[in-house]
């Protein structure tokens, strides 16, 4: 059960990644529970991101670290498209959606994905840098 | 070569963050459900009672992005009044005949319509939301 090495910075890096990754899918999954249920196509998709970002922290916790690096740069996929559309609808319009304000949930869940990103990216650069050395 | 579960220290602070937001997530879930159901009960009413007004004022609820009714039947200088019940901002908006502006939750805007005319209508934010104002 014990590992052969102390936990390090990409350990921490990875706990906070699977947090960050399952408030993300329980806001997205709220949103669609509630104000945005009835909204076409982005329902959908906000389904889809919380199921999305459940099974990656899942993958991210329980698996080995190759496999976790590969889930690490899902979950980047995933949550970096999350922001794209959210900054889209913010500016024009996604689906015939507009988001005029930033309500509570909406910048609850910005900073969480922006958080979500760094945590990735750092878990997977360190990764990377113990590979090399 | 591990898991983040092969580490004992780790193995309970993983379960109690995912116990306290699946947790925290079904909490949220069931107090908006429970928040949204008197809504959805007071737009049926509406319904039922502005379809096809005689003449005078109508009254055309905005909820869970819905125009309720969809459709109105007023008679040539009926007013019409959109109410916003959703949180999200919305506006009731027909080119070159009338505009209601951003809505915000609980806000009101009376037009009056002077024209006989079907006027098709959508939400400026939301282009799926549509409705329809027939005015005889």
């Amino acid at each position: 059960m014990t590992a052969g090495r102390a936990f390090g910075p990409a350990d921490g890096l990875r706990l906070l990644a699977v947090a960050l990754l399952l408030v993300e899918g329980a806001i997205h999954l709220q949103q669609f529970e509630g104000p945005l249920n009835a909204v076409p196509t982005i329902n959908t998709l906000f389904v889809l991101n919380a199921v999305g970002a459940g099974a990656i922290a899942l993958v991210l916790a329980a698996s080995r670290e190759r496999v976790a690096v590969l889930g690490a740069l899902a979950g980047l996929g995933l949550t970096l498209g999350a922001l794209v559309s959210l900054a889209i609808s913010r500016a024009s319009t996604l689906f015939d959606y507009t988001e005029p304000m930033l309500s509570t949930a909406v910048t609850l869940a910005a900073i969480v994905e922006l958080a979500a990103v760094l945590a990735l990216s750092g878990f997977v650069l360190a990764r990377l840098r113990a590979a090399r050395g | 070569m591990r898991t983040l579960l092969d580490d004992r220290r780790l193995l309970l602070p993983v379960l109690l963050t995912a116990l306290v937001i699946a947790v925290g997530s079904v909490l949220i879930i069931v107090l908006t459900k429970d928040a949204s159901g008197g809504g959805a009960a007071s737009a049926d009413t509406a319904a039922q009672s502005a379809g096809s007004a005689p003449g005078g004022a109508v009254k055309v609820d905005i909820t869970n992005f819905k125009y309720v009714p969809a459709t109105v039947t007023v008679k040539t200088g009926s007013r019409v009044t959109w109410v916003n019940n959703d949180a999200a901002p919305h506006t009731a908006t027909a080119a070159d005949a009338f505009d209601t502006g951003s809505l915000d939750k609980g806000d009101s805007k009376p037009v009056t319509l002077s024209k006989p005319g079907s006027y098709s209508y959508v939400c400026e934010f939301h282009a799926f939301m549509k409705g329809t104002v027939v005015v005889k």
